[in-house]
């Protein structure tokens, strides 16, 4: 009680403002915490503790943080860790963690900000920065991560985190090379599963494999016999009339049986091919709708002038 | 065709065999059985299909002697009728097995069906048009038109990748035997695939430890005894020899997709490495009579445990090793060694006894200590957030740890030592993992998401087992921990009798 009226009279040491500050987080009672760190900080400098006062600046900012989020609790705690030498963790106070390595996590997460913002273009590159600043912090569990994080679920240590990106940043290569090199995006998402096979991320795993095996899958065009790599981006199956004779006479003459579907009743088509013949028919269809709408239009102005005539001659 | 009748290569894989006397073969790579005869046949048959397909390939100038074209037309037929046939059913056949290597190709001594989902398992009957491949590349029929050193080239790479794919087909399907027989078949495929295949040096290096690794599980299953320590400390090298290769494979750049996708396979394969390694050091551990093979162990050990495969059979088995191990005294072991407190608890807990104290022992209604056994309790013992956890290992299902707090200083748990009393133990149902697992669950309801948590320790708490009886007749049984201060669950009877059975079958 005697602690409590010489805070409230302003009267307690800046270590006693901090350790209720403590206090009150193991309460769970974080807006009171950071009301004292605050205060402790105000103190602290009064009393030329600069690292004290560094040291509850930071978990003021890191408790706002863990509440509200928010990159400029992220910026003001980054500021204050230089001076702070260590700080407490959250959710385990006895346990100190050394500035330099919450500084690597918080770098990590401004890239993170930064990557809502970029545009496709960027996704790669941003990715990358990413990993490289949590490959400052591999083996170091995540300070921060455990108690804010919305998205994915790689919150145990900072290498988990540089993987996940050194994985995304890998997809996103891949993406940006699909158009220009599709083997070498290939090789890009080769490179990402493993990264996430070490973070433990099944699910990305998972997509990357089916995009690569769609990707390394070739066939030849029906129609202009070029082989090709990638299904979906530079050839399809689409639907054709094909009976088991066209199949034999295929293999017979020693072409592409892997392009004709029997069953499904399907032949691959380049998307080369696919687009000469879908630019043909649209423009096909365009011109017989103008002919079709001009007809139309003629038979109506004749019909609305036969109508007229009649009007008039009723008249 | 010349040496067709000299060697005798299987039907199936298409695999070279050592000759020998007899009719009867086994393949010493795919384990099929064959006959002399029938390899024969389908050999000729395999040379006229190929005859068959160059003929119409290139008309009638694929025959013995290629009909006198000279060498430049035969390079120009090898590149415009045949190339793109063999190239295109080389593409065809290996996207059948897209994303294989990201599979371990050997797996733990348990739990062998770890390579479903592997393509080289799951779509083994569409690899057979490989044999046929790779056989085609190999004729000289086709050989005849190969006439530059690209062209040679482009063959011996488009073969070297069939016969990587067809060796492993042939590991996986081996392996998944989980017999000596079937590993020596697994080496034996290694080591065709190290001495003929230009492998990438990392590639190469894993294969090796495979192999080693293969051969060792041959070894272990076939031995009658063996030395399992000497064993575990083989196989951990080779662990940590596939996790360095591991890293390697992923760090490798400008090489084919199949290279990083198999440090996914070479991280698991050194896993299980390791699980050999805990299952050859329980055996030395626990198995003591001489006539127990290590196969026989286990095959027996995880049904005896009551713990399945996917239950981390391996880590499990390994705590009932450290648990034997200290009670015969080899190791020291976390150990609270009072027992002053047991026959105090028995007497006091006597129903009846006042009946008997005002002479009214004759109504018969006093119960009496029929026996009071003292054992000791396996509790996994951690560190984390400032405090110290126990949890029960025997409980195989999740209970709740519990918290060591100022109360329990008079617990001395601090220093291993070594048993001085032979007392009975349960036996182990989870290991140290799991007891980290829960731990880290209970930090985690407290609202700790984060907390360092420590290794778990094994220690042992005093109980006792105390049997009531009345007229000669067993009323109940009490079990009693640490003098009482703690609940005991009654999966302690239970896993006893495991410990008695494993005694009675293990020595």
């Amino acid at each position: 009680m005697f602690k409590g009226i010489k805070r409230a009279i302003g009267a307690a040491s800046a270590e006693e403002y901090y350790a209720q500050g403590m206090l009150e987080l193991e309460r769970g009672s974080s807006p009171a915490a950071i009301n004292l760190f605050g205060q402790a900080a105000k103190k602290a400098r009064d009393e030329g503790n600069g690292e004290l006062a560094n040291r509850a600046e930071a978990n003021a900012a890191l408790h706002r943080f863990i509440d509200q989020g928010g990159a400029g609790e992220l910026s003001s705690l980054l500021r204050h860790l230089a001076g702070a030498g260590w700080l407490e963790r959250p959710g385990d106070p006895s346990n100190r963690v050394p500035a330099d390595q919450l500084i690597a996590e918080l770098e990590g997460r401004l890239f993170e900000v930064g990557l809502v913002h970029a545009g496709d273009a960027e996704l790669a590159t941003a990715h990358q920065k990413a990993a490289e600043a949590f490959g400052r912090c591999l083996d170091h569990r995540l300070v921060t991560y455990p108690h804010h994080h919305h998205g994915d679920d790689h919150v145990g240590t900072g290498r988990e985190r540089h993987l996940y990106h050194t994985g995304m940043s890998c997809v996103h290569t891949a993406k940006d090379l699909i158009g220009t090199d599709p083997d070498q995006a290939g090789r890009m998402l080769g490179r990402a599963i493993p990264a996430f096979a070490g973070c433990g991320d099944e699910d990305w795993q998972e997509r990357c494999m089916s995009r690569l095996k769609r990707l390394q899958t070739r066939r030849t065009c029906w129609v202009c016999h070029r082989e090709f790599p990638g299904e979906g981006d530079y050839y399809d199956a689409v639907s054709a009339h094909v009976t088991p004779f066209i199949h034999e006479q295929s293999a017979r003459t020693g072409q592409d049986t892997s392009s004709i579907d029997v069953q499904g009743r399907r032949v691959v088509l380049c998307r080369v091919c696919e687009s000469i013949i879908e630019a043909r028919v649209t423009t096909r269809v365009s011109n017989l709708r103008e002919q079709l709408v001009s007809a139309v239009e003629r038979e109506v102005a004749q019909a609305v002038e036969q109508m007229r005539q009649q009007l008039q001659a009723t008249r | 065709m010349t040496g067709v009748t000299e060697e005798v290569r299987c039907p199936s894989c298409g695999g070279a065999q050592e000759t020998g006397p007899g009719e009867h073969y086994e393949c010493r790579f795919c384990l099929t059985p064959f006959t002399y005869r029938g390899a024969q046949e389908a050999q000729q048959r395999l040379v006229e299909e190929i005859r068959a397909w160059v003929e119409q390939r290139v008309g009638g100038s694929g025959g013995e002697g290629t009909g006198g074209i000279d060498a430049s037309s035969r390079a120009y037929l090898f590149r415009r009728n045949l190339l793109p046939s063999l190239q295109t059913a080389h593409d065809r056949a290996m996207e059948a097995t897209l994303g294989y290597q990201r599979f371990p190709l050997l797996s733990g001594l348990r739990g062998n069906g770890a390579t479903s989902g592997n393509p080289l398992d799951r779509e083994r009957g569409e690899l057979q048009p490989i044999k046929t491949l790779r056989a085609r590349m190999a004729s000289p029929d086709v050989g005849n038109f190969v006439m530059t050193d690209d062209d040679r080239a482009t063959i011996r790479r488009l073969d070297m990748e069939l016969q990587v794919v067809q060796g492993l087909s042939n590991v996986v399907s081996a392996v998944a035997e989980g017999t000596a027989r079937g590993y020596a078949a697994a080496r034996n495929s290694f080591e065709v695939l190290l001495e003929e295949a230009d492998l990438h040096p990392a590639t190469a290096d894993r294969f090796r430890a495979l192999a080693e690794l293969a051969g060792m599980l041959e070894r272990a299953l076939d031995a009658q005894s063996l030395s399992g320590t000497a064993m575990a400390e083989e196989a951990d090298r080779l662990a940590a020899t596939l996790a360095e290769v591991a890293g390697r494979l992923g760090q490798v750049d400008n090489v084919g997709v199949e290279t990083s996708l198999s440090s996914v396979a070479a991280l698991k394969e050194a896993e299980h490495a390791r699980d050999l390694a805990r299952w050859l050091r329980a055996y030395d551990a626990v198995v003591r009579r001489v006539d127990l093979p290590f196969s026989a162990f286990v095959a027996e050990a995880a049904e005896l445990l009551g713990v399945r495969a996917d239950d981390n059979a391996d880590r499990v088995v390994e705590s009932c090793a450290q648990v034997q191990r200290a009670v015969r005294g080899e190791v020291p072991v976390l150990v609270h060694d009072r027992f002053d407190w047991t026959a105090p608890l028995a007497e006091g807990e006597r129903k009846g006894k006042w009946l008997a104290m005002i002479g009214l022992g004759f109504l018969g209604l006093t119960e009496s200590v029929g026996s009071v056994e003292e054992l000791y309790v396996p509790f996994w013992l951690l560190e984390a957030g400032g405090s110290r956890w126990l949890v029960d290992a025997c409980q195989v299902t999740s209970e709740p740890v519990l918290r060591l707090d100022d109360g329990w200083r008079d617990v001395a748990l601090g220093s291993p030592s070594v048993l001085r009393r032979p007392l009975p133990v349960p036996a182990p149902g989870i290991g140290a993992e799991a007891a980290e697992q829960r731990v880290r669950s209970a930090l985690r309801s407290a609202g700790s998401h984060n907390a360092e948590v420590s290794d778990a320790r094994l220690a042992l708490l005093p109980a006792a087992r105390i049997e009531y009886e009345r007229k000669g007749r067993t009323t109940r049984v009490r079990l009693a921990l640490l003098e009482d201060r703690l609940a005991l669950g009654d999966a302690v009877n239970g896993r006893l009798a495991t410990a008695r059975r494993l005694q009675e079958r293990f020595g």
